[in-house]
């Protein structure tokens, strides 16, 4: 069930995404990272300032 | 974000600031090797499902210690700002936890094995339709064709399964930008916003350059992921038919099989495609080619009324022989039939019956 919830929270997140407003909670996104060995999550950086790049290589 | 990433490289070392990145692109590997290219260590999440839903690229958020977007896109001075400022933690609310489970489509693609990508795409299948406004499980399922069709595991069809997943999404939702370059990505140079990976090669030279090692590619881009935008591509010049009557015996044996993927140009109104022709030799029948005999070459039988640009093949190694998937890729362009035919030549012995012979392939490629 929690499972499903978390995923329920992904599906609706991403149906208001790109609309990250000012003022609101950024997900605590779980993903992969690219290189496959460390795994910080947005979460991890709780407490401390954060700047984060969306983008692609090309 | 190089920019960003010269204005913060102080602050990161002197504990100041966390930076992260994610990104929207189908092969990690190459996000990876832009990063060393560029000397940006700092982690890389891998939304290539784009889970996260954005709709475009690039964009940067300032995120407080409390987990609060507070700059979008900010400015040079807005950094200093933020970083100075405590920011009250808020008094009710908390950031939604948003994660694929490992047992689900999404999961599988992002966390499994590549043996897992079949039962990844019955599980996306399953979901298509069930909102015909959905794109999403569309531009997933493209995501994990074109995965699978990248692997060990290949299916007949997967690249053109594919484009017209992603085709789908993006008649569902043309606003979605993400998606759009997906398709880009494979398509003619009309639709090109940019050339996406003609930076590769400077990369791994200046890597080596400066006494490193480039991270190696999984998937080597291919010929449209390196070409440029173009408006007005001249003719590719045909030449004379070596073969007009066609008198070469075809590949009855199907000693080497073909598989053709037409993909659109996604501007209505602009007519183009960029076709990619896929060369298997049969390992059922120990199939290989004879490189000194010469390279597999493709022609198309008629163009009248639209316009053949940028044929290219794919090397033929040093070796005297070969068996390695080869790869044709040209554009189309103007008034274009549903259907365009063609003929490829080649060279290649079969093991089996110990033959070497000079065949013919008639291909015939679906645009619609």
């Amino acid at each position: 069930m929690k499972r499903i919830l978390a995923f329920l929270a992904l599906t609706l997140m991403s149906s208001h995404a790109q609309n990250w407003k000012v003022g609101e909670f950024f997900p605590a996104l779980t993903l992969p990272t690219i290189d496959g060995k460390s795994s910080p999550q947005v979460a991890d950086f709780r407490g401390k300032k954060l700047m984060l790049h969306a983008f692609a290589s090309w | 974000m190089p920019g960003w990433h010269a204005k913060t490289k102080a602050l990161v070392k002197e504990g100041k600031l966390n930076v992260l990145g994610l990104t929207q692109e189908q092969h990690a590997a190459r996000t990876s090797l832009f990063m060393q290219w560029k000397e940006m260590e700092w982690p890389v999440l891998l939304d290539s499902l784009n889970l996260l839903g954005c709709k475009g690229i690039p964009f940067t958020l300032l995120i407080d210690e409390h987990g609060i977007v507070r700059y979008n896109n900010p400015k040079g001075d807005q950094l200093g700002t933020f970083l100075a400022t405590s920011y009250p933690k808020p008094e009710s609310g908390d950031a939604q936890a948003a994660f694929p489970a490992k047992d689900s489509a999404e999961g599988m693609l992002l966390w499994g094995e590549e043996s897992q990508i079949s039962t990844a795409i019955e599980g996306l299948k399953g979901r298509q339709g069930m909102d015909a406004k959905d794109g999403r499980p569309h531009f997933r399922l493209g995501v994990a064709y074109r995965m699978r069709y990248d692997s060990e595991h290949r299916e007949e069809g997967d690249f053109e399964k594919a484009v017209l997943s992603w085709k789908e999404a993006l008649r569902i939702d043309p606003g979605q930008y993400i998606w759009r370059r997906r398709i880009q990505q494979y398509g003619p140079r009309l639709d090109k916003p940019y050339s996406f990976y003609d930076w590769v090669h400077q990369a791994r030279e200046e890597i080596i350059a400066r006494g490193d090692t480039p991270l190696p590619l999984q998937v080597e881009p291919t010929g449209a992921e390196f070409a440029r935008p173009e408006n007005n591509a001249e003719a590719y010049s045909l030449g004379a038919h070596p073969d007009p009557e066609h008198r070469v015996p075809t590949d009855d044996n199907q000693l080497v099989s073909v598989e053709s993927v037409a993909v659109p140009s996604t501007k209505s109104g602009k007519v183009a495609f960029r076709v990619h022709l896929t060369f298997t030799p049969s390992a059922l029948r120990r199939v290989h080619w004879t490189n000194d005999a010469g390279p597999l070459s493709f022609h198309p039988e008629e163009t009248d009324g639209y316009t053949v640009a940028h044929l290219e093949s794919s090397e033929i190694p040093a070796s005297l022989d070969s068996n390695e998937t080869r790869y044709v890729e040209f554009e189309v362009r103007g008034d274009l039939p549903d259907t365009i035919k063609g003929s490829a030549y080649y060279y290649v012995c079969e093991d089996v019956n110990g033959q070497c012979l000079f065949l013919r392939k008639p291909v015939s490629i679906k645009l619609n």
